[in-house]
């Protein structure tokens, strides 16, 4: 089963060097990327200032691997990759990298709309919102 | 039977644990997962939470040596 975790924030030059590496798939027209960013969101008086990401990690692996293989299956895709953060993710800090390839650019848009909302609801990976004064609320996805 | 049971977020939080072992009468009998839970552990009654039995999402379960693991999980955050 494949590790989709990385420990911390995702950087933006592991985001450039993936992007790199797909220059030889030729056969390639179109790719669709979302990017997750922590938000400075504001709690009663206090501002987030990181989410400190857990998840039952065996089985939300199991479960980005179904919804690849769900997306593989609804959309001509070339390639798709899906990276998301473990541990503490500062604001403004990128935490959800997904990238989704195909000759064309519909079935990549298209599939990346599908797997970010699959990602929301289906695997379990919870956020602790670590607020300024260091008390911390639990996120839940709406 | 023992089943080793997990807890993630802010259950962990809640309950002050991470994961135990809790003994199940070894019957036939399909037992409801969230009344079960809620009894054996009054802190979870007003929390939302779901669960897994060997990773996948149930609403009952026979309790039998199939089973290696139940996750009780809170609200997903991913993303």
């Amino acid at each position: 089963m494949k590790n989709c975790f990385r420990e911390g924030p995702i950087a933006s030059s592991f985001i450039g060097d993936a992007i790199a590496k797909h220059q030889v798939k030729t056969n390639i027209g179109a790719h669709q990327i979302f990017l997750g960013q922590v938000r400075k969101d504001q709690i009663e008086e206090k501002f987030v200032a990181a989410i400190d990401y857990s998840a039952h990690e065996e089985m939300a692996n199991k479960s980005f691997h179904d919804i690849r293989e769900i997306t593989f299956e609804k959309f001509d895709l070339t390639c798709m990759h899906i990276y998301h953060s473990k541990g503490l993710v500062k604001t403004g800090e990128i935490c959800l990298f997904v990238f989704a390839s195909s000759k064309h650019r519909k079935e990549a848009q298209k599939a990346i709309e599908f797997l970010v909302e699959e990602i929301k609801v289906k695997v379990p990976i919870f956020g602790k919102e670590i607020l300024e004064d260091e008390s911390f609320v639990w996120k839940e996805n709406k | 039977m023992m089943v080793k049971v997990l807890y993630f977020g802010m259950i962990a939080d809640a309950l002050g644990k991470t994961e135990e072992e809790i003994s199940f009468d070894n019957s036939s009998k399909e037992i409801n997962l969230k009344s079960f839970f809620n009894s054996h552990h009054k802190e979870l009654e007003n929390l939302n939470y779901s669960v897994a039995v060997n990773q996948e999402f149930k609403e009952k379960v026979i309790i039998d040596d199939t089973i290696e693991e139940i996750a009780i999980l809170p609200p997903f955050a991913g993303g």
